[in-house]
């Protein structure tokens, strides 16, 4: 494979792998033949309008499902986020207990360790499995974690956020297609936020706001192509600050986080409406 | 089938190049440039995103497909609405252009003249 051919593979990314996988041999064909023999790179127009089609390509996407049914794809994704932001931070957690059981005093990590897996599998059911597999393994789950949360309700808690999410799964997960896979990513780079304080320098304190900050920038950017991860970032935000503004006594900042990113929420829906199918019936031209 | 005019002009160059027969992409390419004497220089994003709206609109349709050194090539072709669709665009061009070029435009600079002068 030529240096150019990889750099048109790398440009084609910008389309949904469904399309990729129908058109982009074509394409990869088409703009091979277009580029000026010697060149390392497509010609700077060609890379433009490959990017801004694949953008528009991934928008089209959206225009073949109701308001409705986006809405539900980008609430179960942050939902899912969000359940897999936690355990992963609880598989950190059993890790640790395992590993210094005496000195921590805390419960069997094993236990810990089988609740954190059932719900990163309830998580990955989302995408594989049935809306009925995702409700079965939630439920053990809860009940597991449950059940370890009477023996130390302070080293291992399953908060509201954790099960409302898990009924946001359990309720919605299913009805409204599977998200795609694309979706992961948030999903992947959301469960590795626990482990960044490991890898980052000391100051970034838990949570790494600046992860968070990125995330939601990037996905504000993204609305204007596509409203759903700004839908679902904020759904994530929501369930990560639920329990501290509702243990905030005085004029609470987790209130007030709640508050600015249920507004951003809301407002998202707009974009979103007219991005989905009752948009498309009215907007297309020659 | 249904279609909007004005048609953009990549558009009706992508159509104007089928009207001798199906060609693959590249040759699109090329040939909307040949017929817009340089003008029209498709980028290979654009070319797709137009063929993709066109097949949509039942405007253009797959021909035939074939596999060169390795990788898909399709051609494609107008259907009758596609052609139908050029020619309105082509009409309509032609009767806008009348109003600047033709007997219209004549009379109507004669009558300004005689009324300034009035």
């Amino acid at each position: 494979m030529t240096t150019l051919e990889r750099r048109c593979r790398l440009l084609l990314r910008a389309y949904p792998a469904g399309y990729r996988h129908d058109r982009g041999e074509e394409i990869l064909g088409t703009l091979l033949e277009a580029t000026p023999e010697g060149r390392a790179w497509p010609l700077a127009r060609d890379i433009r309008c490959l990017v801004t089609g694949g953008l528009r390509a991934r928008a089209a996407l959206n225009r073949q499902r109701t308001t409705a049914a986006n809405l539900r794809i980008a609430v179960v994704a942050g939902a899912a986020a969000y359940l897999a932001f936690s355990t992963a931070f609880e598989v950190k957690f059993a890790v640790l207990t395992l590993a210094a059981p005496a000195e921590r005093g805390l419960p069997d990590g094993w236990h810990l360790l089988l609740a954190a897996a059932l719900v990163g599998l309830a998580v990955a059911l989302v995408w594989v499995g049935s809306r009925r597999t995702v409700v079965l393994t939630g439920l053990t789950a809860a009940a597991i974690a449950v059940s370890l949360a009477g023996w130390v309700p302070r080293a291992f808690h399953w908060p509201i956020s954790e099960l409302a999410c898990m009924v946001v799964l359990a309720l919605l997960a299913g009805r409204c297609g599977r998200p795609g896979r694309a979706w992961l990513w948030l999903v992947a780079i959301v469960a590795v936020l626990p482990l960044a304080t490991d890898l980052t320098p000391t100051f970034w304190s838990f949570p790494p706001a600046a992860w968070l900050v990125a995330m939601g920038i990037a996905s504000l950017l993204w609305s204007v192509i596509d409203a759903r991860p700004v839908i679902a970032t904020a759904v994530f935000l929501l369930a990560f600050t639920l329990p501290s503004a509702m243990e905030d006594a005085g004029p609470p900042p987790g209130v007030l986080v709640l508050a600015v990113v249920g507004a951003v929420a809301a407002v998202a829906v707009w974009p979103l409406h007219r991005q989905s199918a009752r948009a498309a019936r009215h907007g297309s031209s020659s | 089938m249904s279609f909007r005019l004005p048609m953009r002009e990549p558009t009706y160059f992508v159509l104007a190049t089928l009207l001798a027969g199906p060609l693959h992409g590249y040759a699109i390419i090329k040939r909307a440039e040949e017929l817009s004497n340089g003008r029209i220089r498709l980028a290979t994003g654009t070319l797709y995103t137009a063929l993709d709206r066109l097949t949509a609109e039942g405007f253009v349709h797959l021909v035939s497909e074939e596999v060169v050194a390795g990788r898909v090539r399709r051609s494609y072709g107008l259907t009758d609405e596609g052609s139908a669709a050029l020619r309105a665009e082509a009409q309509r061009m032609a009767e806008a252009a009348r109003l600047v070029t033709g007997g219209a435009a004549a009379r109507g600079g004669r009558l300004g003249r005689k009324a300034r002068t009035a």
